[in-house]
């Protein structure tokens, strides 16, 4: 073997040898498209239906949009302040009575004809209120009444002092005249600010009489004293206490929305935060409660707290709320005093309260829920040809349907004050080329109530809608406006959690167009230019076959683009037109069928170098007035050849 | 690439060989022990009592070419496209490539006698090697003048390939079974132990292109089974696999002139056992052209040629192959007696038929004339001439000198293009060293 490679090659190097310049000619397809209705169309056949009069219907729903209704009525926090009455810090008047009579200086029931002046002893007594062990006044007075019924005058000078229960003087009165016989003296003292402790005592010092002859003693002659407390209101007092109970009632408002008048709030949650506002400590429970209102185990609801905390925090849990009028939360708020003997009271500080009641989520509401409302949001795909560039087509009788669905056992509507809007974007239209609409339907007379938990459609005659649709938009935002409750009190209302509204929009087109230079397109990737350097292109001939069963005429042409879309060069120089293919009675009867041949020469193969992209295209036209019925088998087959001659060159 | 597809196109054109035989060997040496290997029954020691041979051949040869133009183009070192056609129409549909050597790398041969009968016997070790590549005239076509003339037709581009490489062991042994005035009956065998070294087969393998008549489509089928054994662990030394043959034949000799050998060859099959590897697919795939898909159709068009190129790779630890069995006839007349004092001439007329393709063994029958003289007792001198077969005409010769025991000879199966440059198609050449005494 070595030695026949070694003949071969001393007798010729086969790299020394000139290769002749080759002339392969070769055909192979280039373009193979297809425009069905299917391919240009975004209708799948399942949306098809054919109408009696055999025009082929496109039903399009937009996408659904679920909302639930629960979540869009807000209920909104309640507050309320409330102070605990019961504590008032006046007390009834109270008085103490004293006497000193003759026998305290050892004189009888007799008559003494001459009696020298006498001292009469310090006299002390003590007096007590079972209910106090302090006082301390804010405002108030006691009144000191002295009845004289001794025979003989009382001197001026005598003392009368009020102690306290540590001994200390609260009150000490010194009289500036003298008590005539039988004469009595009123004195008022002012007792604000003044502090007594319990017991008090009294003590009545330097108290004489002037001497006198013939003086009759009896049974009755005595100096009286009587201390009365009136109007006295208490700043605060250390009181002597067991028990003591303070209960009242409160009304909670809650203002709902939307004139919302509620009956029964079954609640999922919610929280109750009760504010100490002001108020002195004491050792005493809290007890709310809801006097309508039941907890998860259907007991009273209610809460304990403490009076001495400032902020306390409660769940309403699983509760069931009856609302007096539509919106009054009945409460009872107690206070209980258990133990604690002496206790302090500070009757100028009342316990004020501020209940507030937020994150209320309910589980289902009773009652009149008004009228509220808002948009569904959804999303149409309703653009119906995927290659169309540009032109004009018109299409006949679009109607539209809004499918609203429900299950609250409510009345809904579509809301008649708003619009149905559409927005959207095409950017599926020719590289480069967008379309943006916006779209809205008014005055279409939508409103539609009912109470029956079935779905609710409402079909209308949209003119509006074939504005746009005649420019083709791909991606199209639906906004539906819905409304539900009514306007007029009705408590058989209810809303429940699974209540969920849904809403979309049917589009029924009839394919049946009318098409003014509509061009209809497709992009392909096409590169021509052979990767090897030693084929050379000389000329050819590209070979356009087409088959159209469009009942509208056609106009092709095949764009070539670089890589930056810019056009290059395109097939055919002059304009070539394709008749429509033949339909009887919705019937292709013919198609039309059309072979072009065209040149290839090398100024224009340079051009097809450049080459990225090819679009065929065709400008599709009606012939004559009307509109033309579409039938899902119409289509366009496309097959582009290329009959080449090459040079190879080795040696290049 | 220049360089590249220059080689291709020139080793191709020239490329087209036919099994060889050896011809000369066969002819110059008969009753020697290398040429007896197409003939066991001719191993004949004679009154030689032993023999060292050593014989190296290697074929090669071509059909579309001759020698001539070889020659004018190796002159001009330039390729007409008239020079293109022409190996075009020279072409088969179907044509064949068979490049091999065999290596006799020793031959021993002794002498025995047993009960008044002679036997001889032999011992040789040769390496043997052959690849077979058929190829269509349809892919130059193809390559050379584009598929637009192809166009409505499927056209077979399908090629085969077949390539072995073995080492034989063999056990001649001769003997006569009759012995009588005028007729003598001579039989012989050979046993031979195949210790394979590599091994490459690609068989029943279909590949179509189809170009619809207007070019909207091209559609290319194809099936391959592939097997190869050795390919990745090639060794010298290490072995991948083995078989065993068989040789028969008989030798009729009418009064020492007149002889008829009948030879079956290489009865038996070889099985490749290590460094395997079967690879099959099947695939068939059609293109019509770029859709409105843009790259989503590109990417499909992208995964069918990944597809075409993909393959199932076949876990199966062996295969096995035939040798490649072949019937040889020959009939041969000698002018004098067998003396070492004579001049002999003797003259051949050979037939080959292989049953199976297999590298170097062809199924297309060959016929063969020849004759061989000695002169001055010492220089050998053979010419023969085949037909039929791959190749239409095939001009071979020896040239031999001896040297008391020493004999030296230069042969080659097809020289043709030497002395007829317009036929001559094909070369293949060869040398023989044989001491005996």
């Amino acid at each position: 073997m070595l030695v026949s490679v070694l003949v071969i090659l001393y007798s010729c190097d086969p790299t020394d040898i000139k290769l002749p310049t080759f002339e392969p000619q070769y055909i192979f397809p280039l373009i193979n498209d297809q425009f069905t209705f299917d391919d240009i169309t975004f209708i799948s056949t399942a949306n098809i239906s054919e109408s009696d009069d055999g025009t082929l219907i496109f039903t399009h729903l937009s996408e659904q949009d679920t909302l639930r209704v629960f979540d869009q009525f807000d209920i909104p926090d309640a507050q309320f302040d409330f102070e605990i009455p019961g504590i008032s810090g006046l007390i009834d008047p109270f008085n103490f009575n004293f006497r000193i009579s003759s026998q305290d200086i050892g004189i009888e029931s007799e008559t003494i004809p001459f009696l020298p002046a006498i001292d009469f002893p310090e006299s002390s007594q003590t007096f007590n209120i079972s209910e106090f062990q302090e006082l301390n006044i804010q405002d108030g007075q006691l009144i000191l009444r002295i009845d004289n019924n001794l025979p003989i005058a009382i001197s001026e000078g005598f003392v009368i002092e009020l102690k306290n229960n540590d001994g200390t003087v609260a009150i000490s009165h010194t009289a500036q005249v003298g008590l005539p016989i039988g004469s009595s003296e009123e004195i008022v003292i002012d007792l604000a600010n003044r502090t007594f402790n319990f017991p008090i005592s009294t003590k009545v010092s330097n108290l004489s009489t002037l001497g006198g002859s013939n003086l009759i003693f009896d049974e009755s002659s005595s100096i009286k004293m009587e201390l009365s407390f009136e109007n006295i209101l208490l700043s605060s007092a250390i009181v002597l206490s067991e028990r003591f109970q303070v209960a009242t009632d409160f009304q909670l408002p809650i203002r709902f929305p939307n004139n919302a008048f509620i009956t029964a709030l079954k609640l999922r949650n919610a929280s109750i935060d009760l504010i100490k506002q002001s108020g002195f400590d004491l050792p005493a429970n809290l007890v709310v409660t809801f006097l309508d209102g039941r907890n998860n185990i259907n007991e009273p609801l209610q809460f304990n707290g403490s009076l001495n905390q400032t902020q306390q925090a409660f769940d309403l849990n699983d509760a069931m709320l009856r609302l007096e009028a539509g919106e009054l939360l009945n409460l009872n708020v107690s206070l209980d005093l258990d133990v604690q003997s002496p206790l302090r009271i500070e009757f100028n500080r009342p316990f004020n309260f501020e209940m507030k009641m937020s994150d209320i989520t309910p589980k289902f509401i009773s009652g009149h829920l008004g009228l509220f409302g808002g948009r569904i949001q959804s999303g149409l795909e309703i653009g119906l040809f995927d290659r169309i560039q540009s032109g004009n087509i018109s299409f006949d009788g679009i109607s539209a349907t809004i499918n609203l669905n429900h299950n609250m056992g409510i009345r809904s509507a579509v809301n008649e004050n708003d619009d149905i809007t559409f927005a959207g974007r095409n950017p599926r239209l020719s590289p480069g080329v967008t379309v943006d609409i916006g779209e809205q339907i008014r005055g279409l007379g939508l409103v539609k109530v009912s109470s029956q938990e079935e779905i609710e459609s409402t079909k209308f005659e949209v003119e509006a809608l074939d504005d746009f649709l005649s420019i083709l938009p791909s991606d199209i935002q639906l906004s539906i406006p819905w409304e539900i409750g009514t306007r007029f009190v009705d408590t058989t209302q209810f809303l429940s959690k699974e209540s969920f509204l849904t809403g979309q929009l049917e589009v029924a087109i009839p394919i049946r167009i009318d098409a003014k230079e509509l061009i209809i397109s497709d992009t392909i990737d096409f590169v021509f230019e052979p990767d090897v350097s030693f084929l050379e292109f000389v000329d050819g001939t590209f070979n356009y076959f087409l088959s159209s069963s469009f009942p509208l005429e056609l106009k092709p042409q095949v764009i070539f683009l670089d890589s930056s879309f810019q056009v290059l060069d395109s097939l055919f120089i002059l304009d070539r037109t394709i008749a429509p293919a033949k339909i009887v009675d919705g019937v292709i009867q013919e198609p039309s069928v059309v072979q072009f041949a065209t040149n290839i020469n090398e100024a224009k193969f340079r051009n097809l170098k450049k080459t990225h992209f090819a679009i065929p295209t065709f400008e599709m036209s009606s012939l004559g007035d009307g509109h033309i019925s579409v039938r899902s088998d119409f289509n366009i087959d496309l097959d582009i050849t290329a009959d080449i001659n090459t040079q190879i060159d080795v040696d290049k | 690439m220049k360089k590249r597809l220059t080689i291709i196109i020139f080793c191709l054109f020239i490329g087209n060989v036919q099994a060889q035989h050896n011809l000369q060997l066969q002819y110059g040496y008969r009753g020697g022990l290398a040429a007896s290997r197409f003939l066991p029954s001719t191993f004949d020691m004679k009154e030689k009592s032993f023999s060292l041979e050593t014989n190296f051949n290697v074929y090669f040869s071509n059909r579309a070419i001759n020698y001539e133009s070889f020659r004018t183009v190796s002159a001009s070192k330039e390729l007409s496209n008239q020079d293109i056609d022409q190996f075009l129409v020279n072409l088969n549909n179907r044509n064949t490539l068979t490049v091999g050597q065999d290596f006799l790398l020793l031959g021993v041969g002794f002498r025995t006698k047993i009960n008044k009968s002679f036997f001889n016997w032999g011992v040789t070790l040769t390496d043997r090697a052959a690849v077979h590549l058929i190829y269509r005239k349809s892919l130059f076509e193809l390559l050379l003048r584009g598929n637009r003339p192809f166009a409505g037709q499927t056209i077979e581009l399908s090629p085969e390939l077949r390539g072995r490489y073995f080492r034989e062991i063999a056990l001649n042994n001769t003997f006569k079974i009759k012995k009588s005035k005028n007729l003598g009956i001579t039989f012989g065998y050979q046993l031979k132990y195949y210790w394979l070294l590599a091994g490459v087969f690609l068989e029943n393998a279909n590949l179509d292109f189809f170009t619809e008549e207007t070019g909207r489509s091209l559609n290319i089928d194809y099936d391959y089974v592939y097997f190869s054994s050795g390919i990745n662990d090639f060794s010298l030394t290490n072995s991948k696999g083995n078989g065993l043959g068989l040789s028969l034949g008989t030798t009729f000799e009418w009064q020492n002139r007149l002889a008829f050998d009948v030879a079956v060859n290489d009865l038996g099959a070889i099985t490749f056992k290590k460094d395997v590897a079967i690879v099959k697919d099947s695939e068939s795939f059609t293109f019509e052209g770029l859709d409105g898909e843009g790259l989503k159709n590109v990417n499909a068009v992208t995964d069918s040629i990944s597809a075409l190129i993909e393959n199932e790779e076949v876990l199966q630890q062996s295969f096995r192959r035939p040798v490649g069995t072949q019937l040889l006839l020959q009939l041969s007349y000698q002018f004098t007696d067998y003396s070492s004092k004579e001049n002999p001439t003797r003259f051949y007329l050979t037939y080959i038929q292989g049953f199976n393709e297999q590298p170097g063994i062809s199924t297309n029958p060959r016929v063969i004339i020849a004759a061989h003289t000695r002169l001055f007792k010492s220089i050998y001198f053979g010419l023969n001439t085949a037909f039929g077969g791959l190749n239409p005409l095939a001009i071979g010769g020896l040239v031999g000198i001896r040297i008391r025991n020493l004999r030296f000879s230069i042969q080659s199966d097809d020289f043709t293009g030497f002395i007829l440059p317009s036929k001559g198609t094909g070369i293949g050449l060869g040398f023989t060293f044989r001491y005996s005494k």
